[in-house]
């Protein structure tokens, strides 16, 4: 009977890639969901599972007879010549890799193998490529074995006396070089800690890339499509990470009032992003200019600002011991500022400073309170001047009247 | 289980050592089970040294194992394999692949430019012992499943797994204790 091209019958001894070396035990027909089909039973060698592949796929899974000697000794002879460099690229030599070894040839193994062993040498392997150089040294064993007949650790040392030459190694009298010491990993403990060393630092890098270039698409798209609407969403979550940290202390109010002019092309929360995005829409800006123009304007608008925020913080002042933690070292320009610039605080440029004054109002609102807080502990008649009395304690004390 | 029998006189220290790292490096229990003569028909067409396939077949000990035991034969003696595609290397033991026998030789250990003959028997019965769980040369200098005749075997003296071979011998002792 023709079992694929032809080529095979049953006794054969065959080679399934990714399986390993099998016998062909017969056909036989089988009816699974129904419909009867043709199947070429094989037995594998290596633990005696059954192997069952429909008729007319027998070539197109990569089935083919066991190489012969002739082949054995040239895949030999190309183990035992100097090889090239590896391929360093590791998506071409994934792709590469993955095509020889789906082909099923016994010379895509062999490069595939030699290919992963000149590697080794350089830098050790990441896991998915150790487990290839393992399947491809697996399967390279079984078919050696098999096509010369003998034991598989003859099969495997023969292997490595032409991949790791030992002492006195010739081949075809030919004298080869002695290997030498390869690549060590890390101990067993930091080994699996170190993606960079196993090679996962470029794959991961590649792909968090990826990630952070669809993340800042989307989010632009996001924002391009629903800009308008998402504003006040933006707004009402307009808390940043980072926001809440300086509204604890008094230095709050002090970076939005005085910026320190590092920090002025750094962004501060979502409205600054926005704007940025908005400016870079609208004018078609490149978005460096756009920033360089926003965080100018942001300058002139604190510049103004500063003496309506001082007006706004003035009855609310902490005591005079108080003072240098209210205003600490990085805040210091923003009176000097103010006082270099008093006179265009209010015509030059109203549109500028209508923003700036919103976006530093609730600022300074938030933080007044707790900067008369907290010196209301010692003196906590004080507080409830700066603060309004909570309603609950309004209603405590009613309580406690009646 | 691992058993292992001495084939020639082995200094009982250096047999416990072997033991100790060998239980150490597959986390499974190791036993010095006695010892047995080496078959005298399992010496090569060179009459040198003994063929390390037939030793295995021609071995004649009282050792019992059960279904996922293995037993490694400790010897002194040079031994050879058959001949491959590459000709004659240098032979520090012979393992049945996935099977259950293998022998070990402390021939050639202790010499200059090679480890001690604890540490180096050590070392080659882990080796060997992996090729019975199907566990293939690697190419970590550091692991004890690199090359024997590699420089690195004898420069990292110490019995140990790279963290791959380590996790493929113990995805085999599951399988073959039954899952």
């Amino acid at each position: 009977m023709k079992i694929g091209d032809g080529s095979l019958a049953i006794g054969d001894r065959v080679v399934y890639p990714n399986q390993g070396i099998c016998r062909i035990k017969g056909v036989e027909t089988k009816e699974i969901g129904g419909s009867k089909g043709e199947f070429v039973t094989l037995s594998r060698e290596e633990d005696g599972a059954t192997v069952m592949v429909p008729l007319n796929k027998v070539m197109g899974v990569g089935l083919r007879k066991v190489a012969s000697v002739a082949d054995i000794e040239k895949v030999f002879d190309y183990f035992a010549s100097p090889g090239d460099d590896p391929q360093l690229d590791w998506k071409v030599r994934h792709r590469e890799n993955a095509d020889r070894m789906t082909g099923g040839g016994l010379f895509g193994t062999v490069e595939v193998l030699k290919g992963l062993h000149a590697l080794s040498r350089v830098r050790p392997l990441p896991q998915k490529e150790r487990e290839l150089y393992d399947s491809a040294r697996h399967q390279l064993v079984g078919e050696i074995a098999a096509a010369l007949t003998i034991p598989l650790a003859t099969a495997e040392d023969n292997l490595d006396f032409a991949l790791w030459p030992p002492q006195g190694m010739t081949h075809k009298g030919r004298a080869l070089e002695p290997a030498t010491i390869g690549m060590a990993l890390k101990p067993r403990a930091a080994a699996g800690d170190d993606d960079d060393e196993l090679g996962f630092g470029d794959e991961e890098k590649e792909e968090k890339e990826e990630k952070e270039e669809k993340e800042e698409t989307g989010a632009a798209n996001d924002e391009d499509e629903e800009g308008a609407p998402k504003a006040p969403k933006a707004k009402a979550g307009a808390k940043p990470p980072k926001e809440p940290k300086p509204a604890k202390g008094a230095k709050a109010p002090a970076i939005h009032l005085a910026p320190p002019p590092a920090e002025a092309h750094e962004p501060h929360g979502d409205e600054h992003h926005r704007s940025v995005a908005e400016l870079a829409v609208s004018t078609g800006l490149k978005i460096k200019e756009a920033v360089l123009q926003a965080a100018h304007k942001a300058k002139e608008a604190v510049v103004h600002a500063v003496p309506h925020a001082a007006q706004k913080l003035a009855p609310h002042a902490p005591p005079a011991k108080e003072a240098p933690r209210a205003a600490p070292a990085h805040a210091a320009p923003a009176p000097a500022a103010a006082k270099k610039a008093p006179a265009p605080a209010a015509k030059p440029a109203p549109k500028a400073d209508k923003p700036a004054a919103k976006a530093d109002k609730p600022a300074a609102k938030k933080a007044a309170p707790k900067e008369a807080a907290r010196p209301a502990k010692p003196a906590p008649k004080a507080a409830p001047k700066a603060v309004k009395p909570a309603p609950k304690a309004a209603a405590a004390k009613a309580k406690g009247k009646k | 289980m691992i058993r292992i029998v001495t084939l020639n006189e082995f200094p009982p220290e250096v047999v416990d050592h072997v033991a100790r790292r060998i239980n150490a490096a597959y986390g499974l229990g190791c036993e010095v089970e006695g010892d047995a003569d080496l078959p005298d028909n399992a010496l090569d067409s060179t009459q040198e040294a003994y063929d390390g396939p037939k030793l295995l077949a021609e071995v004649d000990d009282d050792t019992q194992s059960y279904a996922d035991d293995k037993i490694v034969y400790l010897t002194s003696e040079p031994l050879s394999a058959p001949l491959g595609p590459m000709g004659k290397g240098p032979m520090d033991g012979y393992a049945l692949y996935g099977g259950a026998k293998a022998v070990v030789t402390s021939h050639g250990l202790g010499v200059k430019g090679q480890p001690t003959l604890e540490a180096g028997l050590a070392k080659r019965a882990a080796h060997h012992v992996g090729h019975l769980w199907d566990l293939h040369h690697c190419f970590d200098p550091r692991c004890a499943m690199h090359p024997g005749w590699s420089p690195g075997f004898s420069q990292y003296p110490e019995v140990a797994l790279c963290l791959f071979c380590r996790e493929k011998s113990e995805r085999k002792i599951k399988l073959g204790q039954g899952g």
